[in-house]
């Protein structure tokens, strides 16, 4: 139960980040996603099972709270959470540059899943949804080296079981 | 080059993915009313005086860190941004700050006057956390007659529609989200078109007529109709670009900058009055 609420705390915590504060920083008309880092961070430190469990809510909330199609960021954060997860046995290097590299590779993907998805319901341009990616995941890999090491750590520090104790 | 899933994985996989595709479908065929556009309220309601929370004690920071950020794209109002910079250097939500939340109250009263419209006062307590939806969240709702459709101005001119109301709360898209339509008209001349948004600042214009004459500096106002959202002969924005009309397309191609300084909207008013709609057909 620990866990729920120290990870509902982190994705109450993102939002309003990205709603208040991020809002108003737009570089060239976009702000970074720092739910989509924590997703990241998530899957790395727990797996594939609880990177998807928690971007599906975390994608499920935002989307309530944002006013998009209710779905869309779920459906896409649980794809990353979980591919995330899958590959963490191979991110084995201590090195930051490797885990920025993920961060910004996940970024990319997921507002150019996201920006897809919304452009088959007509929600988006082509145009919008090309240019986002890139400098969302710029703008992340500003934020990762604040914000994932703090999640990850969270994650790591609460477990998925609880300790038995004699 | 992955670590091979075993079948719980898949099975927790394939359910979320499942879960997000129903929540998607029920969202699209009840959007108005159904068991998401409750949650949703939910959301709103629980996230409101959060947001309004933080909101009031970040927004000099953001403030000043986002006028910063914006002048590398907003070179013409370099000078004006600095000067505001500075001053949101120096202040606190202090005598000052109010004064000017006053000046700003005014303002948008006054704007509310033009169109004759009954309007409640608002404050913007959040913006939206996606790149792909401008809308922000105020703090009025249902308990001081907000309902969706309704239009919201500031002291310049249109800022946008509401899309929610909570009892407290309510959520505004912006006229420069890409979803974003407004029925328009060219204040000289009268020639109507729908207004655009395209995700950044510019709106585009799309005269209904071929051969329409759209000049540099024409100020754009919205068009009232029966049925439609805005009142008529609220400013929207000035024509800051056109592209004369050629081979592939019969109209013009009109770019209008918002009135509204919708990058650091503070205070905002929904206009409670709308269009009458239009009568019903006799055994309708």
């Amino acid at each position: 139960m620990r866990r729920v609420f120290a990870l509902a705390a982190v994705v109450a915590a993102g939002l309003l980040l990205e709603s208040t504060v991020l809002a108003g920083l737009r570089l060239a008309g976009v702000r970074p996603d720092v739910l989509v880092l924590a997703v990241v961070a998530v899957a790395m430190a727990s797996g594939p099972t609880s990177g998807a469990a928690f971007g599906f809510s975390a994608g499920l909330v935002a989307d309530l709270l944002f006013d998009l199609p209710v779905g869309v960021s779920a459906l896409v954060y649980t794809a990353v959470g979980f591919a995330v997860g899958m590959v963490r046995l191979y991110v084995t290097s201590p090195r930051p540059l490797v885990h920025l590299a993920l961060a910004g590779a996940a970024s990319l993907a997921s507002v150019w899943c996201c920006g897809l998805l919304l452009r088959v319901f007509d929600l988006s341009s082509w145009e919008v949804v090309a240019r986002s990616g890139p400098l969302v995941a710029l703008y992340n890999l500003v934020l990762t080296p604040f914000v994932y090491p703090l999640v990850r750590t969270l994650a790591e520090r609460v477990p998925t079981k609880p300790v038995e104790r004699w | 080059m992955y670590e091979r899933p075993r079948r719980r994985q898949l099975a927790v996989l394939a359910l979320l993915l499942a879960a997000s595709i129903v929540v998607i479908t029920v969202d699209f065929r009840q959007r108005q009313g159904g068991p998401v556009d409750r949650l949703q309220r939910v959301a709103i309601a629980v996230f409101g005086p959060l947001q309004q929370g933080a909101s009031a004690v970040v927004r000099p920071i953001g403030n000043l860190v986002g006028g910063v950020a914006e002048i590398g794209s907003l070179r013409d109002e370099n000078r004006r941004l600095q000067s505001e910079v500075a001053r949101l250097q120096g202040q606190e939500r202090t005598y000052q700050d109010v004064l000017s939340e006053n000046e700003r109250l005014r303002g948008t009263l006054g704007m509310a006057k033009r169109c004759g419209c009954r309007t409640v006062g608002a404050k913007v307590v959040a913006s939206s956390g996606s790149n792909f939806q401008l809308s922000v969240t105020v703090d009025v709702g249902a308990r001081q007659g907000v309902r969706r459709d309704m239009a919201v101005v500031d002291a310049d001119g249109l800022v946008g529609r509401v899309t929610q109301a909570t009892a407290d709360y309510a959520t505004v898209l912006l006229i420069t989200d890409p979803t974003s339509g407004v029925a328009g008209t060219l204040a000289r001349g009268k020639a109507p078109g729908i207004l655009k948004g395209g995700g950044e600042q510019l709106l585009q214009f799309q005269p209904l007529r071929a051969g329409t004459e759209v000049r540099l500096g024409d100020a754009v106002v919205t068009q009232g109709y029966q049925g439609g959202v805005f009142p008529a002969g609220l400013p929207v924005g000035v024509v800051e670009r056109v592209d004369p009309a050629g081979a592939a397309s019969l109209v013009p191609r009109v770019a209008v900058r918002p009135y509204a300084a919708l990058g650091a909207l503070d205070v905002v008013a929904v206009v409670l009055d709308r269009p009458s709609p239009p009568p019903r057909e006799r055994g309708s």
